[in-house]
């Protein structure tokens, strides 16, 4: 048996990747995480909310989810103190919009610098620049989107238990929508040559094979190259985050079932930082096309039923998702009252709490979990678990493999192993906080 | 032209100023004049372990991210190896809070983590024998227009005006403060009674740190469109070697008076001024502006 060692590079830091073949095919993985920083021992001890100035330190590229996971946490910790929060409309749709608009800068950033190169790679062809920096510059209209509401990004703190910080005006709304309408343009433009209309109500993989742009091409690529089945994993999905536009449910094939955080577990390993996180003993998928089987989008059942949880539909759904949240954000602009105050004071101080709390929240790569206790004043703990360690866990049990593990299983190819383990979008830095 | 060369290392980071970085709205002009040797996410020449092992002279080393001596990159020990880099660069740029002074991770184990020329405010970190050719661009994360700024005046001068703290003294010779569309409340005294309100000066209630904190922020807007302070959260200090700071929502006070007052304002000052202004009710700023 042969054993090789490969860095995989830019996935805001770096991962081991270790694979044992046989016969020229892969047939066990391990995923190494080198450091650790230890955010949650940071925050411990602290104010309660300096927690929401901390977390969306964890991630330069998902601080906005963790900020969202926290405000979530800490409102809990009031409802499980029977203090009942009420949150303003307004204040729901605004941090939303910038939670889908975090999602938007990352699948674009994902798209163009990771996966585009290496389906071009694998055609020997070299892709124009030119569309790169297209999509680089769309990805900073969607972070100006946050930034419009949220005073900049990365790194703000503008959702508060009790609301949101900002009190904007129509100019910003407006503003937003042109972004928005930007983003828009760059995907009928670039990726489905077609109306937002018509591209979010697409229904089936031949119907989305009918339109030109970036998607069909990456289609060909993996049609040409015999790809589209390959990255298959256990067709078992999870999704914890709950709002406007997401479902909190799990889905194995294609029945979808409700879930309880109480089943979640984590478990420690002697080799890597990272660690395993389970659903009642199992291993999940997490991530765009989680999202969407266990919310029953149409396309990705449709794809499913020939090719599954495979590399093809990972793609095609983390590509689309760009489009569902750019229609959904310019859906919930209309629908914004800014007579409706921002922020509504809590009753009482989170200090003069005492008890825990739970956050969901649906980052780019899955889902997002923290868990926090308020204890005299101060943080006693905080746990945060990150969509990457579902994603990319290193099973204890060869019969029970991680998502990753069983992706990886079988493949052949330097490239296509690269292109299945960058499917997921794993991010080192979150999973190694 | 040739173009120059740049070198981007991460330590103790968490990619936020990588990512910023990634908003500098011109970015196509950038790379006509630089070339990335590596970096953390664009496309660049090197892999991070030949990026960590590099052996020549270079022009710019950016490291992004706090450092300890036993962290590992990739297999590396890093403080040997930024070391290395460190001699080959002809200017060292320390990006982000925790490369400057050590931010938000040196939390982690204090006594083991620092910034690079810096310690916290001491001149204790475990770069500072080459503090000549550091200028650091502190901020959590760093605006994209201050970095730019920095490379591209050294890179066309050979020289850049800094203040003691090695900071471009045109980016921090200004306080936060400098630009906020909430000023006027700051001059009069009206304190924003809560969150979530255009009206009102955050100074006095709800822990902004504008007034103590050197920076930019309002005057080169965030994502070119906004700032933390012009959107109604307060400045958390990020750029300042205290940060993090305890209780960073809420302004501390002493007999009622802030505990830090803006920078180089005697208390007396401070309090002649504000006793004035608050017997002034000036019925505009108390009202809603829309």
């Amino acid at each position: 048996m042969k054993i090789t060692k490969e860095i995989m590079q830019k996935i805001e830091g770096e991962a081991e990747l270790e694979l044992s073949w046989e016969k020229g095919k892969v047939v066990s993985s391990k995923v190494k995480f080198f450091s650790y920083r230890g955010m949650e021992e940071i925050i411990a001890g602290r104010c309660p909310m300096d927690a929401l100035v901390l977390t969306p330190r964890v991630c330069g590229i998902c601080g906005h989810a963790q900020l969202m996971a926290t405000v979530h946490a800490l409102e809990n910790i009031y409802e499980n103190c029977d203090i009942k929060l009420e949150i303003s409309e307004k204040a729901k749709i605004l941090r939303d919009i910038t939670l889908d608009a975090e999602i938007i800068q990352n699948h674009i950033k994902w798209l163009y610098f990771i996966i585009i190169p290496i389906l071009y790679k694998m055609e020997s062809k070299s892709f124009d620049n030119k569309r790169t920096f297209k999509a680089l510059k769309v990805a900073t209209s969607a972070t100006k989107l946050i930034a419009t509401f949220a005073g900049q990004w990365p790194h703000n703190s503008y959702m508060i238990p009790g609301g949101v910080v900002c009190d904007p005006t129509y100019v910003e709304i407006f503003q937003a929508k042109s972004l928005i309408d930007e983003i828009i343009s760059f995907f009928e433009e670039e990726i489905v040559q077609a109306d937002i209309e018509a591209i979010v109500s697409i229904k089936t993989f031949k119907d989305l094979n009918s339109y030109n742009g970036l998607a069909k091409e990456m289609i060909d690529i993996m049609q040409k190259h015999n790809i589209t089945d390959v990255g298959k994993s256990h067709d078992r999905f999870i999704t914890f985050g709950e709002n406007s536009i997401f479902k909190s449910s799990k889905s194995i094939r294609t029945v979808t079932r409700s879930i309880n955080a109480k089943y979640i577990e984590e478990e420690s390993l002697d080799f890597t930082y990272a660690k395993n996180v389970l659903y009642n003993g199992k291993f999940y998928e997490v991530g765009p096309l989680a999202r969407a089987m266990v919310a029953k989008n149409p396309l990705a059942k449709n794809i499913h039923r020939v090719y599954k949880d495979s590399l093809l539909n990972r793609i095609i759904m983390k590509t689309m998702e760009i489009a569902y949240l750019a229609n959904h954000i310019k859906d919930s602009l209309n629908k914004i009252d800014i007579s409706e105050p921002s922020f509504i004071k809590p009753s009482k101080k989170l200090e003069n709490l005492e008890g825990v709390g739970d956050g969901f929240a649906e980052a780019a790569r899955g889902s997002l979990y923290h868990s926090t206790e308020i204890k005299n004043g101060k943080i006693k703990k905080y746990d945060i678990i990150t969509p990457t360690q579902w994603n990319l866990g290193n099973s204890k049990d060869k019969d029970e493999l991680s998502t990753i593990q069983q992706a990886l299983l079988g493949l052949d190819n330097e490239d296509v192993i690269s292109l299945v383990f960058r499917s997921f979008d794993e991010c080192s830095v979150c999973t190694t906080h | 032209m040739k173009k120059s060369d740049i070198l981007w290392v991460q330590g103790i980071t968490c990619n936020g100023n990588t990512q910023s970085f990634l908003n500098y709205p011109n970015m196509k002009a950038f790379l006509k004049k630089y070339n990335f040797l590596y970096h953390p996410y664009l496309d660049s020449d090197l892999n991070v372990q030949e990026a960590l092992e590099y052996d020549k002279k270079f022009d710019f080393l950016i490291i992004e991210g706090a450092i300890s001596k036993d962290f590992m990159r990739v297999g590396f020990n890093f403080f040997n190896q930024v070391q290395k880099l460190c001699k080959n660069a002809k200017y060292i740029i320390a990006v982000g809070t925790c490369a400057v002074y050590g931010g938000i991770f040196k939390e982690k184990d204090p006594e083991n983590i620092t910034g690079a020329i810096y310690d916290k405010d001491k001149e204790n970190g475990f770069l500072k024998k080459f503090k000549d050719k550091i200028f650091n661009i502190p901020g959590c994360p760093a605006h994209p227009e201050w970095l730019v700024f920095t490379i591209d005046t050294l890179n066309k001068y050979e020289k850049i005006i800094t203040d003691e703290l090695n900071r471009p003294k045109e980016i921090y010779g200004y306080l936060t403060h400098h630009g906020c569309t909430r000023n006027e409340y700051f001059e009069w005294k009206v304190d924003s009674k809560d969150f979530g309100t255009k009206e009102g000066c955050l100074f006095y209630l709800q822990g902004c740190r504008a007034p103590t904190t050197h920076g930019s922020c309002n005057r080169i807007l965030w994502n070119e469109v906004n700032s933390k302070t012009r959107s109604g959260s307060p400045c958390f200090g990020c750029t300042e070697s205290s940060f993090p700071r305890n209780k960073m929502f809420e302004t501390k006070t002493f007999m009622s008076i802030p505990a830090d007052l803006p920078v180089g304002v005697s208390k007396r000052a401070y309090l002649t001024v504000t006793g004035i202004a608050k017997t002034f009710h000036i019925k505009r700023l108390k009202d809603k502006l829309i």
